[in-house]
């Protein structure tokens, strides 16, 4: 067969499919009002958090700023602020991505749209009771990320089972019989956080574990939930985004598959505390399974580099921007992990501002970049609405990546001078000299938080003025957030298969279980074989 | 791989063996310690908090002071010294060779110094094994004495490092993992005055400049003056304390609990895995300040 034939044939096969099942739009607005309302909960959320941030890296300048207030004091305010950014917007944001990528990729619609509304709806009052109780002086301040008050625990674990179970029931639906790389990680994050949360739930606030041990949990939790819950839907939404904008097919499912699994068994570890006090087998765990991370993370950037072939350039337009951030952050901060986990530097990083900068790469750099950047592909397709203006996109980019990328640099330098004073023994520098320079760099953060605020409201802003224009202005048509981007609606329909091959093509008329098996047993090997192909020609 | 079934079982698969690596073996290793009695000292450790400092924990928790505040004392390595409790009977060669020694302490022919004597310092381990064996050989009873190496113990902020024993009986425990502040696991033996906390609590500025410490107004009431001066009062250099109005500054019970847990953050009992010397109470220092007998002796 003639490749223009296997092409033609491939395009109105992809065409008649989606006439057929569920289309593409179907689906979409069934994510439409969940998406929508995770999206803009989350928006808010980081406003919130970042508004935390702020007042806090003022008080650097005047400590009693608004110190009479006891729900306002530093402490509670750096614990609110942090659930607020880890359960009020990394969370919901990494529900919606995954919502969506779930339902688009399995080619269903997602399962009881108003059921999960409900869920995210109590949700968010467990992210607001939580929030609430620490500035109430509740909050489990010692361990980070898991600040929650013990009573805000059961109220998200319950909401999250709701949305959580309802996402597992739409990727238990798919129509389509061969999973991407995206559904992989998505999956793993949907099963790993409710582990995680409950055992950390239940061990540091229901039935305490005995001292250090809780320290331990804790740090095991930090990490799971930054590499293995936020980190795999970050990474679901880059496998995704990628070889999708650039029409391309991804270079290696199997190293693909074996950078899935080397994260999945080791990135649960990486990073935990190396403190004084816990056994050292554990922080000398910890620091293997970082250099593990460390070489996955490196594989999925070769893959996703073979991935772009001879369109490297085509990374930094605009529509990519937020996901190759994403990535290079990614990157950066596998890299940086493992260099982190040697003896030496850990010594000198140790209880140093160096932490935050590694927790600023890996949340706002890596994670925050991926979803805002999936957030912005995803609003107009779920709102049949183009973005009101583009141009708004762009600044949001360059104000967010500018602010962490500030954020990182500051922390990272002051820690590495803080590290160096603490640890000389030869000349003992007085600590009040120390704390004189780690002042400096919290000062100059502030600048970083100022620049993050605006940067969540502008997001919060898209947010709000695409909605407003997909609900009152009656404008019915999918368009790409950015002009250049706008393809031909056959074309762009056919795309959405692109990433993950043949399985469009696989005949799914019937649509249930038992036959999906059949079909993709008999029919797809040859047509799997024409598809790459055609894929691969394709200009 | 397009099982869901399979990707279900690997997932599962990685979650038990993360669960075993870092759940349960820390807490097999870990959960089940108990407060023993010390071999080398005959005390018990640790003892649990007295009510005051039990009750404090509770507002170091509440107010996030852990955000700023590490309680962990780190240790990079040991260096030894050598203490000869026994000259033995052989004083001659003792004689002989104390006066080899580099410092010139000792000048040959005069009378053996009066035991415990220490005769060298600041040894590695392999160099202090191997000069104990010598004086060991000529009769003398020689001990060897470890000293805890690092920046922080050098600054004062312990004699030894902390272990994992030291946190037994708190809960939650607050490691911390910032030093935005100093270390406070042993701020007790560093200020054991509980006034001087309480001053610093309501305005860190007055004791520490430059401090960018919050202040924690919010635990202490303001009285007016005119219904006489209150016994309990916050007193600076004998000087009563007031706030921007001229008020008296009384601390309210939450303030009392936060102060004795911080004179309660005191280990100077050295332990079975990280030997060491406690350090000699400082007599200058007392002085100066008067601890709270009540609170700081309860907890020891």
């Amino acid at each position: 067969m003639s490749e223009t034939d296997s092409i033609a044939k491939d395009f109105s096969a992809a065409t008649a499919d989606l006439s057929k099942e569920t289309s593409v739009r179907e689906l979409d607005r069934s994510c439409r009002m969940p998406v929508l309302f995770l999206l803009w909960k989350s928006a808010g959320w980081l406003f919130l958090g970042s508004l935390f941030a702020l007042l806090n890296s003022f008080r650097f300048y005047d400590p009693d700023f608004l110190s009479h207030y006891s729900w306002l004091t530093y402490g509670r305010v750096q614990a609110a602020g942090s659930a607020a950014f880890i359960y009020g917007f990394a969370l919901q944001s990494a529900m919606a991505a995954a919502l969506w990528l779930l339902a688009r990729m399995g080619r269903t619609a997602l399962a009881q749209p108003g059921y999960v509304c409900l869920g995210i709806a109590f949700w968010n009052f467990g992210v607001l009771a939580g929030v609430v109780g620490i500035l109430a002086g509740d909050g489990a301040t010692s361990y980070e990320f898991f600040e929650l008050p013990k009573y805000a625990v059961p109220i998200l674990f319950v909401a999250y089972s709701i949305v959580g179970g309802l996402a597992f029931v739409t990727f238990w639906q798919r129509q389509a019989g061969e999973l991407y790389v995206s559904q992989w990680f998505l999956f793993a994050a949907l099963l790993w956080f409710p582990w995680i949360f409950s055992a950390a739930g239940l061990l540091l606030h229901f039935y305490p574990v005995r001292g250090v041990a809780q320290a331990v949990i804790a740090g095991w939790y930090a990490a799971g939930l930054k590499t293995l819950v936020l980190g795999s839907v970050g990474l679901a939404v880059i496998f995704y985004l990628i070889p999708k904008l650039l029409r391309r097919p991804l270079h290696s499912r199997y190293l693909a598959l074996f950078s899935f699994w080397l994260l999945l068994f080791f990135g649960n570890g990486a990073g935990i505390l190396s403190g004084a006090t816990v056994p050292s087998w554990i922080s000398g765990l910890s620091a293997v399974m970082s250099f593990f991370v460390c070489f996955a993370a490196i594989m999925i950037g070769w893959n996703l580099y073979l991935t772009t072939g001879n369109q490297m350039h085509r990374l930094w337009q605009p529509d990519f921007r937020f996901v190759s951030l994403s990535l290079l952050s990614f990157l950066l901060a596998g890299i940086l992990g493992a260099v982190n986990a040697l003896n030496g530097v850990a010594e000198l990083t140790q209880f140093t501002l160096v932490l935050p900068a590694l927790n600023h790469l890996v949340l706002g750099g890596f994670f925050s970049m991926a979803v805002f950047g999936i957030a912005y592909y995803l609003l107009p397709r779920i709102l049949d609405a183009e973005w009101p203006d583009p141009k708004l996109a762009n600044w949001h980019f360059w104000i967010a990546s500018l602010g962490w990328g500030f954020l990182i640099a500051v922390n990272g330098a002051g820690g590495l001078i803080q590290g160096r004073e603490m640890s000389h023994t030869s000349i003992l520098i007085p600590f009040a000299a120390i704390m004189d320079w780690t002042v400096f760099f919290n000062r100059l953060a502030i600048f970083g938080w100022l620049l993050l605020l605006g940067s969540s409201l502008l997001f919060l802003a898209n947010i709000e003025r695409i909605a407003y224009r997909a609900f009152f202005c009656g404008e019915k048509r999918i368009l790409s957030w950015l002009p250049n981007a706008e393809v031909p609606k056959a074309v762009e329909k056919r795309t959405t298969t692109a990433p993950a091959p043949p399985r469009a093509k696989a005949k799914k008329k019937e649509s249930k279980k038992t036959t999906r098996k059949k079909t993709a047993a008999k029919t797809t090997a040859a047509k799997r074989k024409q598809a790459k192909k055609a894929a691969k020609k394709k200009p | 791989m397009n099982n869901g079934v399979l990707l279900f079982f690997g997932v599962l698969f990685a979650m038990i063996s993360s669960w075993f690596s870092f759940v349960h073996s820390p807490q097999l290793q870990l959960g089940n310690q108990v407060p023993e009695q010390e071999e080398a000292t005959g005390k018990t450790f640790p003892l649990p908090r007295a009510g005051a400092a039990y009750r404090g924990l509770e507002v170091y928790r509440q107010n996030g002071c852990v955000s700023c505040h590490t309680q962990q004392v780190r240790q990079k390595s040991y260096r030894f010294s050598l203490v000869a409790d026994n000259w033995g009977t052989n004083t001659a060669q003792i004689g002989e060779a104390l006066s080899s020694l580099a410092d010139g302490r000792f000048k040959k022919g005069s009378a053996l110094p009066s035991a415990p004597f220490p005769i060298q310092e600041d040894l590695l381990l392999v160099e202090a094994n191997r000069i104990a064996g010598r004086w060991l050989d000529k009769g003398a009873a020689v001990r060897r004495v470890n000293h805890p190496v690092d920046a922080d113990i050098q600054r004062g902020w312990g004699f030894r490092r902390t272990v994992a024993r030291d946190y037994l009986l708190d809960q939650p425990t607050m490691l911390g993992s910032q030093r935005i502040g100093p270390d406070l696991s042993n701020i007790g033996n560093r200020r054991p005055d509980a006034n001087w906390h309480l001053l610093h609590l309501f305005q860190p500025r007055k004791v520490v400049p430059n401090s960018v410490m919050p202040s924690y107004s919010y635990l202490f009431e303001k009285r007016d003056l005119r219904g006489g001066q209150d016994a309990n009062a916050l007193r600076h250099k004998g000087k009563l304390v007031t706030d921007g109005q001229g008020r008296q500054v009384i601390p309210k019970p939450a303030a009392r609990d936060l102060a004795a847990y911080l004179i309660s953050l005191r280990l100077d009992q050295p332990v079975f895995e990280a030997p060491g010397l406690p350090p000699q109470p400082d007599k200058s220092d007392k002085a100066n300040s008067q601890p709270i007998k009540s609170q700081a002796e309860q907890t020891k």
